[in-house]
């Protein structure tokens, strides 16, 4: 797309904060309802999804001990998973809601763009709510007219430990 | 305690039933502090934890909080983390470096040693009064057996480690034995939890049983991989190989792998590139240069090993995960894991492995997270212990060779248990360990 030369560059910031941000609402709301196949079409084929142990939230999983380091294989293994109900975690799927916030363009340039945000999902099952705060980074490409598609996505987990939450088999 | 026995450990029919009870109850719980935890030798850290001088870890161990440390003199030292003066917890941090310790509540400050070196105004101290008394206090028993840190909080505890780890000391040489220099533990950790009783990631960590149908979802993730997941697990009824009784309530379950392949048996997804298969094989050559052929094989087959109470380390070749867990409560416990690799490996074969582990292990995992969601709804079932009050652990009773997805290896954990728990002594299903893929070693 044509980034917009508009004469006001805020205004063009703007602009540019408010397509970002609808691309986020809309994965948001894929992940929330389950809709995970159309979330998969948000990525490129090659992909980089992370996410990084709780202690250790700098964390490059040539070094570390990660949670998730997601190639485009594995992601479609893990959403297949979930969609077929053989991820006894989330199956019965758990209800989910997140609270996204704080969407900010890092850089935009001929690489794509960094994006970051955060996040709160709210996951209930039964009798039990868990509360899971987030920050996430994205490298976005640019795909079309006012959207974008996920090169990589690192979430990083607002928690010290996974305590009491256990686990997290739901897509972050 | 509960009114029925603990086990029933029937050799004549034969089965082996589990009282529920002991995952519920609480008055059980405390005798499990007392009997178990405050008697058993127990896991601490891993000496690669400690890479200099003066870094320490704080944890707790047996429910009492610790400093992991390595001293000026670069001993390891285990020292109980609170403060001599008022009993507050002394370092917070997670992890660190620091030649010196302070509690902020009256400035009295510790070294890596223990030694109580200074405190604001000590000239108003009485006469006699000693800083030497002062030390932080040590656990009364702290070894290590190859890299593998252990403390007893029991003072008349007269087995040594080496003693009591008894068999599984094989175990931990065919781990240790992977790095020339020392075995690693990577940075971060896996700190979750289950809504589950403690002794249940105990069976749960050594059970070939669930693993087609709990984890059937890794299962198919390795088959769309490409690998030959048939082929290298025995026809695919179950993961292969057999369950060994390596004394003192400990237990294995493992196979060699006899291959000479390209890559890990069984359970692994990254190592398919030319690559790392090329790399993969140049390490199982300075494997069988080193220790022989028989051992190599060993080596590079794969064991889940329990090493009673709460030690776990599963080794599959392809990646090798520490763990230990503590009940906060009957119905809930911590668990923390690590990764363990030789630093050694080229950097195509660590990120193999670093890869492979997640797709299996840790609470974002593609397996953990159905053991988690599997002993969670166990305790939930758990409610119902007086109407049925018996776990079946029987699979295997009547075999000579038990194999993997029998359950001889949680009824060693269980007999332990008993024995610690009612004092009545351990009749061991005969001859186990000896008959089953144990090849002696042949040297370093």
């Amino acid at each position: 797309m044509s980034t917009p030369k508009a004469d006001d560059p805020v205004a063009a910031r703007m602009k540019l904060r408010f397509e970002v941000e609808n691309f986020l609402y809309r994965e948001a709301d894929l992940m929330d309802n389950w809709l995970l196949d159309d979330w998969l079409a948000l990525w490129t084929e090659e992909l980089l999804y992370l996410v990084p142990s709780t202690d250790k939230p700098e964390g490059n999983p040539r070094e570390h001990l990660m949670f998730i380091q997601d190639d485009r294989f594995l992601l479609n293994q893990r959403v297949r998973s979930i969609m077929n109900g053989t991820a006894w975690a989330e199956s019965p799927r758990s209800t989910l809601r997140r609270v996204l916030s704080n969407v900010q363009v890092k850089s935009d340039d001929d690489g794509g763009l960094t994006v970051t945000s955060n996040f709160v999902v709210y996951r209930s099952q039964g009798s039990t709510l868990q509360v899971f705060p987030a920050h996430a980074e994205y490298l976005l490409e640019r795909s079309g007219e006012a959207n974008f598609l996920i090169r990589q996505k690192r979430v990083v987990l607002d928690l010290e430990e996974l305590r009491p939450h256990g686990r997290v088999a739901f897509i972050l | 305690m509960a009114e029925l026995p603990l086990i029933i450990d029937d050799r004549e029919t034969p089965k082996f039933w589990v009282n529920r009870a002991t995952m519920v109850e609480p008055g059980i719980l405390e005798q499990e502090r007392e009997k178990i935890f405050d008697r058993c030798w127990l896991y601490v850290g891993h000496e690669s934890e400690l890479q200099n001088v003066h870094d320490f870890r704080t944890r707790r161990v047996g429910g009492r909080p610790v400093i992991f440390t390595r001293s000026s003199e670069d001993n390891i030292n285990v020292l109980v983390n609170v403060c001599t003066h008022r009993g507050m917890i002394l370092e917070t941090r997670k992890e660190g470096n620091g030649r010196n310790m302070r509690c902020f509540y009256h400035g009295w400050s510790f070294n890596t040693d223990g030694k109580l070196t200074s405190m604001p105004q000590e000239e108003d101290y009485p006469d006699g009064w000693k800083k030497s008394e002062r030390c932080l206090p040590r656990p009364p028993h702290v070894d290590s057996y190859r890299g593998f840190w252990f403390l007893c909080w029991d003072k008349d505890q007269s087995e040594s480690l080496f003693d009591y780890l008894a068999n599984a000391t094989d175990y931990i040489d065919l781990v240790a034995d992977q790095s020339d220099t020392m075995m690693q533990i990577s940075g971060g950790s896996h700190l979750y939890s289950m809504h589950a009783n403690w002794k249940l990631l105990a069976e749960n960590s050594a059970d070939g049983y669930h693993a087609m149908t709990t984890h059937n979802r890794y299962i198919q993730m390795i088959s769309a991989s490409g690998a030959d997941f048939k082929k290298r697990t025995g026809g695919g009824k179950g993961l292969g190989g057999g369950a060994a009784d390596l004394g003192n309530g400990h237990a294995a379950v493992g196979a060699s792998d006899h291959s000479k392949g390209d890559r890990p048996a069984g359970l692994a997804r990254a190592f398919h590139s030319e690559e790392a298969g090329k790399d993969y094989k140049e390490r199982r050559q300075h494997l069988a240069e080193k220790f022989g052929e028989e051992w190599t094989d060993r080596i590079l087959g794969g064991r889940n090993v329990v090493i009673f109470p709460n030690l776990v380390i599963v080794d599959l070749g392809m990646g090798c995960t520490v763990r230990t867990f503590y009940p906060e409560e009957p119905g809930y416990m911590e668990i923390t894991s690590w990764e363990l690799s030789p630093p050694e490996v080229t950097d195509t074969l660590n990120d193999a492995r670093k890869s492979d582990f997640l797709t299996f292990w840790g609470p974002a995992g593609l397996a953990t997270p159905d053991d988690v969601e599997a002993l969670s709804r166990c305790q939930k079932g758990f409610a119902s212990y007086k109407i049925d009050p018996w776990n079946d652990l029987s699979r295997g009773m009547d075999k000579e060779h038990p194999a993997s997805t029998d359950e001889l290896q949680m009824r060693v954990f269980w007999r332990k248990y008993n024995e610690l728990m009612t004092g009545e002594a351990v009749q061991e299903e005969s001859g186990v360990y000896e008959k089953v893929d144990m090849i002696a070693r042949t040297g370093k």
